[in-house]
């Protein structure tokens, strides 16, 4: 080995060091001594390295037991022995016991003995170095793979998750489309029944006369007639892919046109309407009949929200998306009683509804898809018994 | 008072064209004879030469599209103006089928008594 072995004897006895340093003499190994405890754990931090430590038991105020056990704790990897008469052995057996010293040379010693157990423990003491060498690299060698399996795990779980996505558009696309088949095929089976009813109480109510009764009658059959109607032609909506006409449009007119639209039940319904525009906004690149229908969904999703009346509040601000882009905010914002968090996740699902026969459960769901078609996105707040927000952003030109 | 606008009705659908019949006819302006099918559509249409045709498009047999290709085709019956009624499509659909209905007036099922008389007056109007 390359290393220059260095050895350190404390001996409060001047004349023992020099015995030692004589016997040394012709060995390849550098001699340090120290007359005490307090300057053997100086040499120690003054110098590289130190192989073996060999230390007398007895000495004034730091015994060698207590130099060793200080040596142990800061260098744990240098060899300790000491050397003592047979009345100290009690100690030195338990300081060995205990681990903090290798050996125990007895007094008066012999220089071959000595020379072979200082060799000896030479020999230990790069075994263990470099049994705790390969340790370490073990110990390296294995944290690394832990981290490699780590990563190979979030690996898997980052796939998994990206699998388990495409394949739940899968599932939705492929529901979609069957919807598209079923509503088509069923369209023309129901509308035809449909235009009988409607027709039939159309002419009931024209001979009926006075008979108030009647009249109701007629006209709630009317009613359900129509309505029956409009789920169909939703279903035909959502189904079909029809080419989108765009064009650059103010948002705020499609707002307003839907608001006119349904300004009669928001009235009856004690909803205050709020507008809060703001001032020169960019124009945007939409199909308008698509997006009002997004917004005749939102409105009629608050007015059932708000049974007992309350405020719509419409904001439209320029704003930026995460990718900084220029957009277009448009927020409606309701009093309503809100959405339970358990269910907030399921409400662009198509057909997911609460309420009763007569929802298809598609609004938003369409909604969802006609934003999704402008390069937009729809997201939505809300708050048990305080109401709920949708956020539409669009591009702009 | 005038002579009542014949209209001729061709549905498969007996109890629309009925209740449609029973509603128009409420109006003394009207006077409405039906057929259930395509071909019997076809005769009526020369022998009684009515003023306006309402037609279905999807029928069994003979298709609305290929009945009003054979009035087309008869000098007897090419001028009279069609209204084609259909369950099948929504109204803004329409276009789509252009060319094979022609660029014709197109009511979407079901329809409402107020707009069917809407559509039949602006059809024989523009007519005059
Ligand atoms: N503003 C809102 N406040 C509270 N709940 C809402 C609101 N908007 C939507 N929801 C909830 O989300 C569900 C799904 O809405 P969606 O518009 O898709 O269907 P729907 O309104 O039930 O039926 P449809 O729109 O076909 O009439 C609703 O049934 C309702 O529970
Ligand atoms: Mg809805």
């Amino acid at each position: 080995m390359e290393e220059t072995v260095r050895i350190l004897f404390v001996d409060d006895e001047p004349s023992v060091l020099n015995i030692m340093e004589r016997l040394f003499l012709f060995e390849d190994y550098e001699i340090l001594t120290a007359t005490s405890g307090e300057e053997g754990l100086r040499k120690f931090e003054g110098s590289p390295t130190i192989h073996i430590v060999i230390s007398d038991y007895r000495m004034p105020e730091m015994n060698g037991v207590e130099f060793l056990e200080e040596v142990y704790k800061k260098w744990p990897d240098t060899v300790r022995m000491i050397i003592s008469g047979y009345a100290d052995l009690d100690a030195v057996v338990q300081a060995i016991n205990r681990g903090h010293i290798y050996k125990f040379i007895s007094k008066p010693w012999n220089n071959t003995e000595m020379k072979v157990t200082i060799a000896t423990a030479l020999e230990r003491y790069f075994l263990r170095k470099r049994n705790r060498e390969l340790t370490e690299s073990l110990l390296h060698k294995n944290e690394e793979l832990r981290q490699f399996n780590e990563r190979l795990e979030q690996l898997v779980t980052d796939r998994t998750t990206a699998l388990m996505q495409t394949q739940e558009q899968l599932v939705q696309s492929e529901k979609l489309a069957a919807i598209g088949i079923l509503a088509a095929g069923i369209a023309h089976e129901i509308k035809n029944p449909l235009a009988i009813i409607t027709m039939g109480t159309e002419y009931m109510k024209s001979v009926v006369g006075d008979n108030a009764m009647l009249q109701e009658v007629a006209d709630r059959l009317k009613q359900a007639a129509l309505r029956a109607d409009t789920i169909v032609k939703g279903l035909l909506s959502y189904s079909r892919q029809n080419p989108l006409s765009f064009k650059e449009t103010d948002i705020t007119t499609l707002i307003d046109e839907t608001l006119t639209f349904t300004e009669h039940e928001l009235q009856r319904k004690n909803i205050e309407v709020i507008r809060k525009y703001a001032d020169s906004l960019p124009r945007v690149r939409v199909d308008a009949n698509q997006i009002k229908q997004v917004f005749v969904n939102l409105l009629m999703n608050g007015i059932d929200a708000m049974p007992a009346g309350g405020s719509f509040t419409i904001r439209v601000e320029c704003s930026e998306n995460g990718a900084g882009k220029k957009v277009v905010q448009i927020v409606y914002a309701d009093t309503g009683f809100g959405i339970l968090a358990e269910r907030i996740g399921k409400i662009f699902d198509p057909f997911f509804t609460t309420k009763d026969i007569g929802n298809t459960g598609l609004g938003l769901s369409v909604s969802k898809g006609i934003i999704d078609k402008h390069g937009g996105t729809i997201n939505v707040e809300s708050r048990i018994e305080e109401g709920t927000s949708f956020f539409i952003r669009l591009p702009v030109v | 008072m005038a002579e009542p606008v014949q209209i001729l009705m061709i549905d498969d659908e007996e109890p629309f064209s009925f209740f449609v019949k029973l509603n128009l006819e409420t109006d003394p302006r009207f006077k409405v004879t039906t057929a259930l099918r395509g071909d019997d559509g076809l005769k009526l249409a020369k022998s009684i030469k009515p003023d306006l045709i309402l037609l279905d498009i999807m029928m069994p047999g003979m298709f609305g599209t290929e009945v009003a290709e054979k009035l087309l085709e008869d000098p007897r019956t090419k001028d009279i103006p069609i209204i084609f009624l259909t369950a099948a499509l929504k109204k803004d659909e329409a276009d789509e089928m252009d060319g094979r209905i022609g660029r014709r007036e197109f009511i979407a099922k079901p329809i409402t008594k107020e707009e069917l008389v809407i559509r039949i007056e602006a059809t024989l109007e523009l007519k005059k």
